[in-house]
């Protein structure tokens, strides 16, 4: 039975008071189409740092003017349907949004439009309209991410989600299972990542003595933290105290086999690593990992350390700039600025009609920002690309749950297989309709082959867990696209090494692959600082060259504290159904593990009161609907 | 200490302007804020109504100014269960702009959503639209309709009650196959309310 504590009838979640009201908006002088004429801070981009950025902005007052060329949220963090994918609309820049110019007091400049999608291919492996057909009249019921991330329970965005109460917008789902393949020779056998107590005794795949030994080694990660349990509970051990030993020093120590070891480093790897578990970088940074990872296990009552955003990771942006907007932040989408000038105390854009002066200006990452003038000449540029693959697929999970496993047989599963990241969804994620499965792959790509097209890379390395051609027309394909010598290889592989169960495996009906670059103009946020008022103001970029979420979350918190150093960070919006103030940092979490579970969203976090206090019990309820 | 039995969220749609915030306060606080700007600081308001016997808790969103600009993110039509799309009875041009709205929510919001045609300000005497022509659209385009007004309390009340009537009969017609049985207890809400105590010691964490 759900409950829900309520202290009245009515409930509302008002904004709260704001300096700027309606009324001061109102005075404010507007243009033609009803746009004032000041901001405190123009956005231009609507990734996940510009919308952290927006709604920390708008909620602590100031005015935000937040606008985005494309016609959806999320830049390169967007989300899209299936049509909308196939249609590729990602990579078409606006033209009226490529180039504006800038003209700063002491040099010259322009912010042009960069595409970070690179050598996009994609492909029917099944092309018998009946198959296409059924997929695409279900084209809506996909959510494909651009930028697929898992986040792992304890990571800074939650921690942000939950102080800024951004959560109650969004929902997520726990991700059941963590798998990897072997090491070579062995490559083409997957198994199951042990990631509790029990599992680790009831693992068939584990000797007695490799059970003792990982329990010595996890120990071990986990020790530093025994002193200073409480902090480490409740911080990223990002600054958290350092490690003393290395990865491979509590390895030797421990004397972990190889194989162990493989499976340890399977699971803590990232893309920062190349997800390769015999990279030789597992220093004190991959020790702190290790710690996030296993504190992050369990803490919403999940198998894994991971969460997946229902509808995809779009939502997450989606949900800042919700909140910037209830404080009264403006958002126009399919609007870029056509020039930039630095006036006294600010700068005064152009936009379609509009002319508007603001204090500070804030561009996401897919901007790139020239400034020629002097002491500008120097950039330093940095980036990484990753390969991307989307497939579709038919027929099941590429390993199917042990029949006496306890554990859950569906949902998203997580592979490392080969040093590529493999997330399988099915219907439950919302990404994707019954009886399909989404595949989500990333690996990393070395420099030397950016302009290369990734797709046999793919097919080579999951060859033995898919099936790329259809059975019976393996080595006809009459695609007009190029099949490189790889991918025909990779056929008479297939049927050679894997006879008699090339059946079992699932059937990729539709793929598509490309390249992914993260890039920063300059290693700092500041691209431009404008002396000429009582204060400074500035141009800064949300560009950073990395992959991983936590680090664009920093971001957004660094170009904060430059814009107001003095002024917190996202306080929390409040609810007015909550008498008590919550004390300070305490944060725990909710568990909502009802029997009749309803994955639809429940954006307020209801039910909130209900025995979440421990997160061990399941707390009742959660669903909308009928309990 | 309450029980509901359903849950439904509602958003609203619709030119600015039309009276979409100021339906919700009527109904939800029984107010008519006078002489309101642009909606600042209203994300959404819950009001739990009783039907036939049954807690209803109705959640109903507002558009957070999102809609001057067509900039309405995708995220707010997910999981409505029911639609209002309002224009104002004395604005033509807001009446014109449904067929742009009915556009872009048949590409965001789930195709089983009840929807609601309102034509709101029946106080007005400059009325532009007529009530049949309201009720000709609504019907060609498969919806309920109804004339409010926000600032009388008129049709405010019996809006809000048919469409947790209605919605009860679709998720009862529902309730022997429920829609995603999935795999119970895997949706997640992060939650910040609870003073933490015991943080450590999580049965499925390792060690």
């Amino acid at each position: 039975m759900s409950s829900d504590k309520m202290t009245s009838e009515i409930d509302s979640q008002p904004g709260p008071e704001v300096n700027n009201s309606s009324e001061d908006i109102n005075e404010t002088p507007r243009g033609d189409d009803g746009l004032p004429k000041t901001f405190d801070v123009l956005i231009i981009g609507t990734g996940v740092t510009e919308s952290i950025l927006s709604a920390a902005v708008s909620r602590n007052g100031h005015s935000v003017l937040h606008l985005d060329p494309r016609e959806y949220y999320g830049g390169s963090w967007a989300t899209f349907s299936l049509d909308q994918w196939m249609s590729k609309s990602f990579l078409e820049v606006p033209a009226e949004a490529t180039v504006s110019d800038l003209f700063l007091e002491d040099s010259k400049g322009t912010l042009t439009w960069k595409n970070n999608v690179d050598q996009f291919e994609q492909v029917w492996y099944m092309k018998d309209e009946e198959t296409k057909g059924q997929l695409m009249s279900q084209r809506r019921r996909f959510n494909i991410d651009l930028m697929p991330r898992l986040i792992a329970a304890r990571e800074d965005i939650i921690q942000v989600l939950i102080t800024s109460n951004v959560s109650r917008y969004l929902e997520f789902l726990k991700i059941s299972r963590l798998l990897t393949n072997l090491p070579p020779p062995n490559e083409h056998l997957i198994e199951s990542i042990p990631l509790s107590r029990a599992d680790i005794f009831t693992s068939k795949s584990l000797s007695l003595v490799e059970k003792r030994s990982l329990v010595k080694l996890i120990e071990a990660v986990l020790q530093p933290t025994s002193s200073t349990q409480d902090a480490a509970q409740e911080h990223t051990p990002e600054e958290g105290e350092a490690v003393s030993e290395t990865f491979e020093d509590l390895v030797k120590k421990t004397k972990v086999p190889d194989k162990l070891k493989h499976m340890v480093k399977s699971s803590f790897t990232t893309l920062e690593d190349g997800f390769s578990p015999d990279g030789s970088s597992f220093n004190v940074e991959f020790c702190s990992r290790c710690r996030l990872f296993l504190n992050s296990i369990g803490r919403y009552g999940n198998q894994t350390p991971f969460l997946w955003t229902i509808y995809g990771i779009s939502e997450i942006c989606q949900a800042f700039c919700r909140l910037s907007a209830v404080y009264g932040g403006i958002f126009i989408l399919k609007r870029h600025l056509s020039r930039i000038e630095a006036q006294e105390d600010g700068f005064v854009f152009q936009t379609e009609q509009d002319e508007v002066k603001v204090k500070h200006i804030i561009v996401g990452p897919d901007m790139q920002c020239d400034i020629v003038g002097k002491d500008r000449s120097k950039k330093e540029q940095a980036s990484i690309t990753v390969g991307r693959a989307v497939l579709i697929t038919k027929g099941g999970s590429i390993k199917a749950p042990d029949e006496n496993s306890k554990q859950k047989g569906d949902g998203i599963f997580v592979y490392r297989l080969s040093g590529m990241e493999v997330i399988e969804m099915n219907h439950i994620s919302q990404a994707v309709p019954k009886d399909y499965r989404l595949l989500q792959v990333t690996f990393p790509i070395p420099d030397t082959e950016i302009k290369q097209p990734c797709r046999s890379t793919v097919e080579t390395l999951l060859s033995p867990f898919l099936l790329f051609r259809k059975h019976t027309d393996q080595c006809m394909d009459d695609s007009d696209e190029t099949i490189s010598s790889s991918g025909t290889q990779c056929c008479s592989d297939d049927s050679s090494t894997t006879t008699g169960q090339s059946n079992m495996k699932p059937q990729v009906i539709y793929g598509s692959y490309f390249n992914l670059t993260y890039s920063c103009d300059s290693l700092f946020s500041e691209l431009y600082k404008n002396s000429s008022g009582d204060s400074n103001s500035y141009i800064m970029s949300c560009g950073i060259e990395s992959a991983e979420l936590s680090k664009y979350v920093s971001k957004a918190k660094s170009i904060f504290s430059t814009l107001y150093p003095e002024e917190e960070f996202l306080p929390k919006a409040p609810d007015c159904d909550e008498p008590d103030a919550v004390n300070g940092d305490d944060i725990d979490i909710s568990e909502f593990s009802s029997t009749n579970e309803d994955p639809a969203v429940n954006p307020e976090g209801e039910n909130n009161d209900a025995a979440v206090m421990n997160p061990n019990d399941n707390a009742d309820g959660g669903a909308i609907g009928e309990e | 200490m309450e029980d509901y039995r359903f849950l439904f969220k509602v958003v609203l749609v619709g030119n600015a302007g039309v009276g979409k915030t100021c339906l919700v306060r009527r109904f939800t606080q029984g107010l008519f804020p006078p002489g309101q700007g642009a909606t600042i600081g209203v994300d959404f308001m819950i009001k739990t109504v009783d039907i036939n016997g049954e807690k209803v808790k109705l959640q109903i969103w507002d558009t957070a100014g999102q809609e001057r600009f067509r900039s309405i993110t995708q995220s707010y039509y997910r999981s409505a269960h029911a639609l209002i799309l309002v224009y104002d009875v004395s604005s033509q041009p807001s009446f014109d702009c449904l067929p742009d709205w009915l556009r872009e929510i048949e590409e965001y919001a789930n195709a089983k959503v009840l929807r609601v045609l309102v034509g709101n300000k029946t106080d007005r005497e400059d009325r532009e639209i007529p009530t049949y022509v309201g009720e000709d659209f609504a019907q060609r385009n498969n919806m309920y309709f109804m004339e409010t007004s926000a600032k009388e309390a008129d049709n405010v009340e019996k809006l809000f009650m048919e469409i947790a009537h209605a919605l009860i009969e679709q998720a009862k017609a529902r309730e022997p196959v429920p829609e995603y049985k999935g795999n119970p207890g895997q949706s997640v809400t992060l939650n910040h309310r609870t003073p933490s105590t015991t943080s450590e010691s999580c049965c499925s964490r390792l060690l």
